[in-house]
């Protein structure tokens, strides 16, 4: 078991920067998610730590060792891939023993680790199929298999639920979680799918174009971004926002969004303070704009009158497209709303969620005291 | 009712599609069955009456030609270079193919297209250096020269089907096995190989079929009747004055069995081969 460390790492394909200056710490046990868009280099930063890809610049630690030049094999890392790379002309049993056999392991060892793990991954009666025999899930779990068999320092995971349905997606998310917990090994993921990584990591590192724009724990995420990328990411449906101007007058704050104006709670004014007068973006969260006719309780209110464009019926809730003065925003809201396409509608956006962006930087203005509220 | 007419109309609409394939199979199987028949006949028979059945079966053609012309030794012969053939083209084109097909280093493209240009010069301007080659080495007129030069000459074929074949094969393999503790040349022993079965049958066939069937570069370069292959010795009867039309029937037949043999074994291996990667 052991901690991982990135230590300004960089990685070029030609003359293209697509992981840039990573700075990373990754504490031993933790279960640490990387996510962000196809192209993030979230995957990169996974096969450099494997060795399979080389490092441009920087350094990177398993453990105290640096492993820039250590052969994968050395790393003392298994990996689980998105196509689980089994080797289709060996049995179950083969392919995850093949590591251990290659390693000089006794047969014994080897025996007793390959049924252990089989048999708890639910695929011990498995043991003598060959992969193309298996369905999706059965060979999702003998790569599981074929990893822990290892017993390594490192758990690397690459997008390794993307080939499942829903349905076992969901099953094998909490297997895994269940399988990190009793491990209790570090884990690296990498998933581009914000619900995986909002569920089971302890921690998430949110990557875009090859530079981390975040690491924080799920819930600091969504309730703190950094940023308009995580704000936007983070999320779904994503957050709502609104180019704004922010003003003060007879000492109330107003974001000012052209076909409506917001008032800025007084527990917040303090952060935004720096930015009166000038543009900002305003970002608002489906899930705090409600129906009017059906408020939760201890929300600063503040009420819109806007057009339904489209409803969704989720079941448990809904998703509905609004338009007021030529700004379209996301609702979500109690499932007994009215709400019907063509209507008007009453929403109420709760102020006390609201979250304000340097227009320039795009960064949050209340980021830093918030962290600060949380430490 | 209805449904009956309705299978007679779909036969009729297919009829001309049938009939089309048995006039091509029949254009395929007409020599086949020529060079059979025509091996159990007189050569009296065959100048007189060259497309009709024997008036007796002659089996003894296949004896006599098996032993005078001592194809016992060109059939160990064609069975030692072929296979020979076969098995180093396989090592050192799979090994290459490898090489050019997931190594990166200097030269990759244009060492492999210096292995192409092979495949651009037809045999006639080979053969002149060729010759003189074998013969500046003291390879000319030896088994082991010949399986030489049908190394070289099939080498090029076989790594661009070999190279193609692997660089379709996926890269979480190599990655996988590379995190096992495969070193390179353990992947291409025991991951390579093993997938590429399909891949080297088929390619084993062509090489053998290609080799079993070669003519002319035996002919040039093997002087001793004791080192002929088997269509070298076809010419043993004919002369200039006289071909044995029946014992070359026979001999034709004794030198095409094994490939048929090779060919109806194989033959699943060699469409997997071929399809193989077509589809996913």
């Amino acid at each position: 078991m052991a901690g991982v460390t990135f230590n300004h790492v960089s990685k070029d394909f030609g003359d293209l920067r697509v992981v840039s200056d990573l700075n990373i710490e990754v504490q031993d046990k933790e279960f640490l998610v990387f996510v962000g868009p196809s192209g993030c280099g979230k995957s990169t930063s996974l096969r450099m730590l494997a060795g399979l890809e080389e490092i441009t610049e920087g350094e990177i630690l398993i453990g105290d060792r640096v492993v820039n030049n250590v052969a994968p094999k050395d790393r003392d890392v298994a990996m689980v891939f998105q196509s689980y790379a089994l080797y289709p002309h060996m049995t179950v049993y083969d392919n995850m023993a093949f590591g251990l056999k290659l390693r000089k392991t006794p047969k014994k060892v080897i025996d007793e680790r390959v049924t252990e793990a089989a048999n708890e991954l639910g695929i011990g009666h498995l043991l003598d199929r060959r992969p193309r025999q298996l369905s999706g899930g059965q060979r999702q779990r003998v790569a599981v298999g074929r990893a822990i068999v290892r017993e390594p320092a490192v758990f690397l995971m690459d997008e390794p639920l993307s080939n499942l349905d829903a349905k076992l997606r969901v099953e094998a998310r909490s297997f895994i979680s269940r399988l990190h917990q009793r491990l209790e090994t570090t884990f690296i993921y990498v998933t581009h799918d914000q619900v995986e990584a909002m569920t089971m990591g302890t921690r998430i590192c949110v990557l875009n174009e090859g530079e981390l724009q975040q690491i924080d724990s799920p819930f600091n995420l969504y309730h703190n971004p950094h940023n308009i990328f995580v704000a936007g990411f983070i999320g779904s449906p994503s957050m709502n926002f609104f180019d704004a101007t922010l003003t003060e007058s007879n000492g109330s704050m107003v974001v000012d969004v052209g076909a409506f104006s917001l008032d800025v709670p007084e527990s917040k004014a303090d952060s935004f303070r720096s930015h009166v007068g000038m543009d900002v973006i305003c970002g608002i969260r489906p899930e705090d704009i409600h129906d009017t006719n059906y408020l939760p309780q201890g929300i600063i209110p503040a009420n819109l009158t806007t057009n339904v464009e489209v409803v969704e019926q989720m079941g448990n809730e809904v998703i509905i497209y609004l338009e007021n003065g030529g700004k379209n925003f996301i609702a979500r809201t109690d499932p007994r709303t009215g709400a019907s396409v063509g209507n008007e509608m009453g929403v109420t956006f709760n102020l006390d969620n609201i979250h304000i962006f340097d227009a320039t930087t795009e960064e949050s203005l209340s980021y830093e005291s918030k962290r600060k509220e949380v430490a | 009712m209805e449904l009956v007419s309705g299978n007679w109309q779909r036969r009729l609409r297919s009829a001309p599609f049938y009939a089309t394939l048995i006039v091509i199979t029949a254009i395929t199987l007409v020599p086949i069955v020529w060079v059979f028949t025509s091996a159990l006949k007189t050569n009296k028979e065959i100048r007189e009456n060259a497309l009709g059945l024997p008036g007796e079966w002659r089996f003894q053609n296949y004896v006599d030609a098996w032993f005078e012309a001592s194809f016992d030794q060109y059939f160990i012969n064609s069975i030692f270079i072929s296979v020979t053939t076969v098995l180093i083209v396989l090592f050192l084109a799979s090994l290459a193919a490898y090489a050019f097909a997931k190594m990166r280093f200097p030269g990759n493209q244009p060492i492999f297209f210096v292995f192409l240009i092979g495949m651009a010069f037809p045999l006639s301007a080979k053969l002149g250096p060729l010759l003189s080659l074998m013969y500046e080495l003291n390879l000319a007129n030896s088994r082991i020269g010949l399986i030489l030069v049908y190394v070289a000459g099939s080498l090029p074929f076989a790594i661009l089907m070999l190279r193609a074949f692997f660089q379709g094969f996926p890269p979480e393999l190599e990655d996988s096995a590379a995190l096992d503790g495969c070193s390179r040349f353990q992947f291409y022993l025991r991951i390579l190989l093993p997938l590429s079965k399909p891949s080297l049958m088929a390619l084993g066939i062509f090489v053998f079929m290609g080799t079993w069937n070669e003519f002319f570069q035996a002919l040039l370069l093997i002087n001793e009747d004791s080192k002929r292959t088997l269509p070298l010795g076809l010419t043993a009867f004919q002369d200039e004055y006289f071909t044995d039309f029946a014992l070359s029937f026979a001999g034709i037949n004794i030198t095409a069995v094994p490939v048929i043999i090779v060919y109806i074994i194989f033959q699943r291996n060699l469409i997997e081969g071929i399809t193989v990667g077509s589809i996913k």
